[in-house]
């Protein structure tokens, strides 16, 4: 019986296509593509931290960032005060989040952005500062 | 022997078929090797051009930076005279890459036109300090507070005659002292952080003119550096 025969080489040719294909794809979709946010949002949380460390404090103490650290009743007493002082330096566009050792302003990071994170040592711990676009 | 054996008939690979299959596979392979390194090129997580202008917006706002007194407080009249020499002196990349600098719209300096490019922006303040005097007067007890927190500061002792003035304290601590009478200009060093009371410890009477203090009263204003760089 003379049976119709694929050509093997066809065959092979499919094969290795899609086999080759198939990593090539992984090449174009497993890497992720580069951040070009990453190194803005950082040096805006550094300029953040360091402004905040240069300003005259409110009340007492040696910097604005010292004092609102220094205990449990000044950080509620700066909260307000710290929020829209951040708000203020940082562009519109630029959400951000201050965590220190008496608890938190600003907005709940979400999930999936690129952050830029500086942290910053003081006397009473340690002080992050987090932003990314809105 | 008439019919063909059941062997000769059986499929064969055929010679134009595989020539075909190669040809198809090697087009195959140079398109995905191609399609991967493109794919690795793009993932380069610093390009150049960024990596320049971080590095030349850092080094401008670094605390020994040529524009800076402080971390990221810049001083007006070391921004009055930056140039593109000081530019190109503080960052060697900018005569390689056109590179713009500028603060709050204004531009600094730049080296070559950059078209496009990228940007970096970082947040500063601008500290201009202007020269204030005051005087101690007779309600705060010949005491004088200086309304800014300042580093230094100029005391200026002229008293009149049969007035002694031996000390100036400073908070809780003796800055001037002569137990024979201060007279004339004299430097004082301060702590910037904490607010300085300064006190005359004097024996007769001392009216305004006769001591004066003079600060650097320092304005911060917030500006937005941005430097462009384009390859």
């Amino acid at each position: 019986m003379r049976r119709a025969q694929l050509p093997l080489s066809l065959v092979e040719v499919a094969v290795g296509t899609t086999l080759i294909l198939g990593v090539a794809l992984g090449f174009a979709l497993g890497t992720p593509a580069p951040d070009r946010q990453e190194p803005q949002l950082d040096a805006y949380a550094a300029d953040t931290a360091a402004v905040l460390a240069n300003d005259a404090p409110r009340h007492d103490g040696a910097t604005r960032l010292q004092e609102v650290v220094s205990s449990q009743g000044a950080f509620d007493r700066e909260r307000d005060a710290l929020e829209r002082r951040v708000a203020r330096i940082l562009p519109a566009n630029v959400l951000f989040r201050v965590e220190t050792p008496h608890g938190t302003v600003g907005t709940p990071t979400p999930r999936r952005v690129t952050t830029g994170v500086a942290t910053v040592p003081t006397g009473y711990g340690r002080v992050r500062i987090t932003v990314w676009y809105a | 022997m008439t019919a063909k054996k059941p062997a000769d008939r059986r499929g064969q690979t055929s010679l134009p078929a595989l020539g075909v299959a190669l040809v198809l596979l090697t087009i195959v392979t140079g398109l995905g090797v191609a399609m991967a390194d493109t794919a690795i090129a793009g993932a380069d997580r610093t390009p150049n051009e960024r990596r320049v202008a971080a590095a030349v917006a850092d080094r401008l706002v670094a605390a020994d930076g040529p524009l800076t007194v402080r971390e990221n407080v810049l001083n007006r009249s070391r921004v009055d005279a930056f140039d593109r020499a000081a530019l190109e002196r503080t960052a060697p990349a900018a005569s390689e890459y056109a590179v713009t600098v500028s603060l709050g719209g204004t531009e600094l300096a730049r080296s070559g036109t950059p078209r496009g490019g990228t940007r970096i922006s970082r947040v500063v303040l601008v500290e201009s300090s202007e020269r204030r005097t005051l005087a101690p007067d007779r309600s705060s007890g010949g005491a004088v507070t200086l309304p800014r927190r300042s580093a230094n500061a100029t005391v200026t002792v002229d008293p009149p005659p049969g007035t002694t003035v031996w000390a100036v304290r400073a908070n809780d601590r003796t800055v001037l002292y002569n137990r024979s009478g201060l007279n004339g200009t004299f430097d004082v060093s301060l702590n910037p952080y904490e607010t300085t009371r300064l006190r005359f410890q004097h024996a007769g009477p001392l009216s305004p003119g006769n001591a004066t203090v003079g600060y650097d009263a320092t304005r911060a204003t917030k500006a937005t550096l941005v430097v462009t760089v384009d390859a």
